[in-house]
């Protein structure tokens, strides 16, 4: 099931026909939780979400902020602290790599909560992608179906 | 008593029967009338077109006729003059093939060209379609009344070419009787009567008959009767024209109707009008010294439609009546139509170019087989008459001016007239036709011009009369013209005409890279319109596109709009085939690139993409489950294109772009698709319209669906954790491949010729049917250009691609890749197989010239070549396998 994490974390970062869509990949390192945020850029650019944010001027920044205010990962009941660790743009996608403050022990149950680019357009699709120990799955959260939670 | 009465009975019996049998096939009497033009009578000939019947002349047996039967508005004489005609409506041939091309060998001198001879009497070994008839067996009678004009001699007699009653080997002149005044113009009812005394004797005899009936007139000399010519001096009861003003000359066209109206009445008072058939044609346009032949130009001896475009209606048993038909037939077809009405099995003559129109008579579909090829290599008279050759293609016409060099397209829709070359316009037809023509030729061996080296023009000698440095042959030969020049290279293949030409290769078909320089800067540079250019680099064949249509788009609904974008593909130039499929979904084993892969890019440059990244969604717990692939086209938004945006305004296809083709393409199931873009592995793709046999360029064309079908009955799923309900096509997964439902394989592939691909490839078909757009590849190379995902490697189409051209025996021997290399080559060539195990299935290695000679030879397998002896040029390599033999083209520098 890694690799279908692998693969999904590849194949979905280029939401080439799915409509707008943005991919949320959480993996395990060093009892340290990523998540690897991609967004094709330009669409990040044209939604223009946060007028407190420079975006064009710091778009790692302002991505970054935006998913924290609007995204929540509670493992074992505990909600996770991200922080922004490194951001590039490759093939016209804007990626963005976070990683958890606290280091995480076992991963017994799971909550996610995503509520990212709705107030912008409603019929938008957040992929979730879980490489975490036993859960190696894909979801796709919409409007209305915006949390998974996997006991 | 009883037994005697018994087998009468049975005689009886047996002798209606066989009579029965004869009176059920049917009676033809064709009418060919003489330099009768398109408006040489008062029979509109084209619904769309008033001026297209005469403004004088009067002929209301033929507007009879017409309501009678079928009229068609482009009907051709094989030729602008007579005798070839003739020659023509005998053999089922163009008058290339028979090489009759004119009445005489009187060849004008001071011209630029010395015209092509002509044999002008029929060929005694050539199959008549008399003679055909003859030959099946049904006991047909046949005669030819009127003039003749194929020769003189035993051989050439009407009598030594099928028919068994005739006026022997007539002319011109046997219609004369001295002065314009005549009780009987041009013999034109006695050839009426005659004629009816034949039919009525066979019908007696209770025995199916075939007549030609040509009548000599309205050819000159002009005759007519008294009481019609005083018709045409009172205005009141004939009302002189604009255009025709010729009154012994429309007397004498209406003299000769009033003939064919009594043929006519005397085969109806037979009572066999519902078993005959009747045919009205011309042997050429009408002569321009007697009458005008306007909107179309010129007349008889020009190869423009005016000498060539003829009258042409038919009646006759399931010929609606008050029909028209705009299809472009010439009397060569004549032969298989009647052949095929007939209702004989019997083969024709192998060589024919004529095909049947029965299809056109029955109001059926009909698909031209190939173009109508006209050939006229002489001079004449007017000095406007200069050697030509034509072809006609629908309302397309390509007319080769062998004087002036000049090749010139016509569309004869909007220009009957064909005053507007359009060959800049639209050089894909008018580099299509040319083609055509000149394979046409080649193929028959026509006779052809030549350059007169005393014209003050030139100033060359022997066999470069105009010291160009080509053989002046082979130009008129290869590219139709001789003023190209030997520095032109008209297939844009890198090679000129003299490389061309001290190659033996071809100077109208690509022998190797096309050559084409593109600006990518500009075309990325271009954020508002369509930019997208094709060039070749190596063995690579390069796209860049800024992804903008050239055709309409949109709506899409949602809130996208078209971006420009920067894309680049490459493909293999010269692609080769794997027995490995290569899905376009998912590929994730290719170098951690995984995203997918684009199908291929359109001329245009927009990509065919067909897949959509959305899976079956548990609606509990909003799990993906990847193996059930929602089909974007019955999700998304697309527009008449069958493109939508996705959600960064890239605009791609799902489905056919069925308004670019229809509209803007003008593709038709009439012609062969053009190439509508390249696949990922360098193969090219093509709309469903193609070749019915698939390595037969001449079988017609047929329109092919897909080898999917939707399955049947419920899906597996519980709806949950996997989709359920009826297979209705929501999700890639209802569909099945089903292996021989048509000719395209499980990737909508086959292989077979092309009009691009004479010597065959492998091509993907777009069809109507699902999967619209092919789901996978087939080729040995997909490029990383195509694929989708993050760190997708290089292009690496440079060193993946073969670097030599692989015919169609190559790619189906899939199990034995090779290649040689370096190509071209200096002093060595090798050879190299993909497997090892491939060297145990050589049987021997040759290498040959261009002429065929033998220049190295190999028992077994060797891995090199020595060339260092052999001289610059294209040779051949054969690879003698058990399975047959793979032949590739190298060059030697």
């Amino acid at each position: 099931m890694k690799i279908l994490g692998f693969i999904l974390s590849l194949v979905y970062l280029f939401a080439f026909h799915a409509g707008h869509t943005a991919e949320y990949t959480y993996s395990m390192e060093d009892k340290h939780i990523n998540l690897n945020f991609s967004i094709d850029k330009d669409e990040f650019l044209m939604f223009n979400l946060d007028n407190n944010c420079n975006t064009k001027a710091m778009i790692a920044f302002c991505a970054s902020r935006y998913l924290l205010s609007k995204s929540m990962l509670m493992v074992n009941g505990n909600e996770v602290k991200f922080e922004l660790d490194n951001s590039f743009v490759q093939e016209e996608h804007l990626v963005v790599n976070l990683r958890s403050v606290d280091t995480i022990g076992s991963v017994d149950n799971i909550e996610i909560y995503n509520h990212c680019f709705f107030e912008v357009y409603p019929n938008y699709r957040n992929r979730i992608i879980l490489d975490l120990e036993a859960y190696q799955r894909s979801y796709v959260l919409t409007q209305g179906k915006e949390s998974i939670f996997l006991p | 008593m009883h037994n005697i009465t018994s087998k009468l009975k049975i005689l009886f019996i047996v002798c209606m029967a066989f009579g029965q049998q004869l009176i059920a096939q049917p009676n033809f009497v064709l009418i060919v009338l003489d330099d009768m033009g398109w408006t040489g009578s008062s029979v509109q000939m084209d619904a769309n077109r008033s001026e297209s019947k005469s403004d004088f002349y009067l002929t209301p047996e033929l507007n009879q006729f017409a309501l009678d039967g079928m009229t068609f508005s482009q009907g051709y004489a094989p030729s602008p003059k007579c005798a070839p005609s003739r020659n023509s409506i005998m053999t089922g041939k163009s008058t290339a093939r028979n090489n009759f091309t004119n009445t005489d060998n009187n060849i004008n001198t001071g011209e630029i060209l010395i015209e092509a001879t002509s044999t002008t009497t029929i060929n005694s070994s050539e199959t008549t379609y008399v003679e055909w008839i003859k030959s099946i067996g049904m006991n047909y009678r046949t005669a030819h009344l009127g003039k003749w004009h194929l020769g003189r001699g035993t051989a050439s007699t009407p009598s030594n070419n099928g028919f068994d009653v005739n006026d022997g080997t007539t002319s011109n002149s046997d219609g004369n009787q001295g002065g314009t005044v005549q009780t009987d113009p041009k013999k034109i009812f006695d050839l009426t009567n005659r004629s009816i005394s034949f039919i009525q004797d066979a019908v007696n005899d209770n025995v199916p008959f075939l007549i030609q009936v040509s009548y000599y007139a309205v050819h000159s000399d002009i005759e007519a009767r008294q009481e019609t010519i005083d018709l045409y001096n009172n205005p009141l009861l004939r009302p002189m024209g604009s255009a025709h003003t010729y009154v012994e000359y429309a007397a004498m066209t209406e003299d000769t109707d009033a003939g064919i109206g009594e043929l006519l009445a005397g085969i109806s008072n037979l009572g066999i009008d519902s078993n005959t058939y009747v045919i009205v044609i011309s042997d050429n346009g009408g002569q321009i010294n007697f009458t005008d032949n306007t909107p179309l130009s010129f007349g008889k001896t020009f190869i423009t439609e005016g000498g060539i475009r003829v009258p042409f209606m038919v009646k006759g048993p399931n010929i609606t009546p008050n029909s028209r038909s705009d299809e472009a037939v010439v009397a060569y077809d004549l032969f298989p139509t009647i052949a095929e009405l007939t209702g004989s099995n019997n083969a024709l003559p192998s060589n024919i170019d004529g095909q049947s129109i029965v299809p056109l008579l029955k109001g059926e579909s009909f698909t031209r087989q190939k173009p109508l090829f006209f050939h006229s290599p002489h001079y004449d008279q007017n000095p406007n008459k200069v050697p030509r050759s034509a072809v006609v293609d629908g309302n397309y016409k390509l007319v080769a001016n062998y004087e002036t060099g000049i090749i010139s397209l016509y569309d004869l829709d909007s220009d009957i007239g064909e005053s507007s070359d359009v060959s800049g316009s639209n050089s894909a037809k008018a580099t299509e036709l040319t083609l055509i023509l000149r394979d046409h030729l080649k193929e028959v061996n026509a006779s052809m011009p030549t350059l007169d080296p005393t014209h003050v023009n030139f100033s060359g000698s022997g066999n470069d009369v105009d010291a160009d440095g080509l053989d002046d042959a082979w130009e008129l030969r290869e590219l139709l013209t001789h003023t190209q020049g030997p520095n032109s290279d008209p297939d844009n293949d890198g090679y000129s005409n003299l490389e061309e030409y001290n190659n033996n290769s071809d100077p109208l078909v690509t022998d190797g890279p096309v050559v084409e320089v593109c600006d990518k800067d500009a075309i990325f540079a271009n954020e508002s319109s369509h930019a997208v250019c094709y060039e070749v680099v190596d063995n690579v064949r390069k796209c860049y596109t800024n992804n903008f249509p050239n055709h309409t788009y949109g709506p899409f609904g949602g809130m996208n709009s078209i971006l420009a974008q920067d894309f680049e593909y490459s493909m293999c130039l010269y692609p080769e085939l794997t027995n490995t499929v290569t899905q376009i979904t998912e590929d994730p084993n290719s170098q951690s690139c995984g995203g997918g892969i684009i199908f291929g890019v359109s001329q245009e440059g927009i990509n065919y993409s067909p897949f959509a990244r959305i899976y079956f969604v548990n609606p509990n717990t909003q799990e993906e489950n990847i193996n059930f692939h929602v089909e974007a086209e019955d999700l998304l938004n697309m527009d008449l294109n069958g493109g939508h945006v996705n959600n960064v305004s890239r605009y791609h296809y799902h489905n056919i772009p069925n308004d670019y083709f229809n509209n803007d393409l003008n593709i038709t199931s009439a012609e062969h698709s053009p190439i509508l873009g390249y696949a990922a592995d360098g193969f090219p793709i093509y709309y469903k319209y193609l070749y019915t046999d698939a390595e037969d360029s001449e079988s017609g064309i047929s329109a092919f669906d897909s080898s999917h079908a939707m399955k049947q009955g419920n899906r597996p799923g519980d709806g949950i954790t996997a989709p359920n309900g009826a297979y209705d096509g929501s999700y890639v997964e209802d569909y099945e491949y089903i292996e021989n439902q048509s000719q395209l394989d499980e990737c909508g592939g086959r292989y077979g010729v092309t009009p691009e691909y004479p010597n065959g490839t492998y091509y993907y078909v777009l069809t109507d049917s699902w999967p619209y757009i092919p789901r996978c590849l087939k080729g040995k190379y997909v490029d990383n250009s195509f694929r989708i995902g993050l760190n997708c490697p290089d292009s690496t189409a440079g060193e993946d691609c073969s670097e030599v051209d692989l015919g169609i025996g190559d790619v189906r021997n899939t199990s034995l890749n090779m290649r040689f290399y370096p190509n071209p080559a200096s002093d060595v060539i090798y050879v190299e197989f993909e497997s090892e195990n491939s060297t145990s299935l050589i049987e021997g290695i040759h290498m040959y010239s261009v002429h065929g000679n033998l220049v190295f030879s190999s028992s077994q397998f060797i891995d090199s070549i020595q060339l260092s002896h052999l001289k610059p040029g294209i040779y051949f390599i054969q690879v003698d396998t058990i399975n047959g033999q793979i032949t590739k083209k190298i060059s030697i520098q």
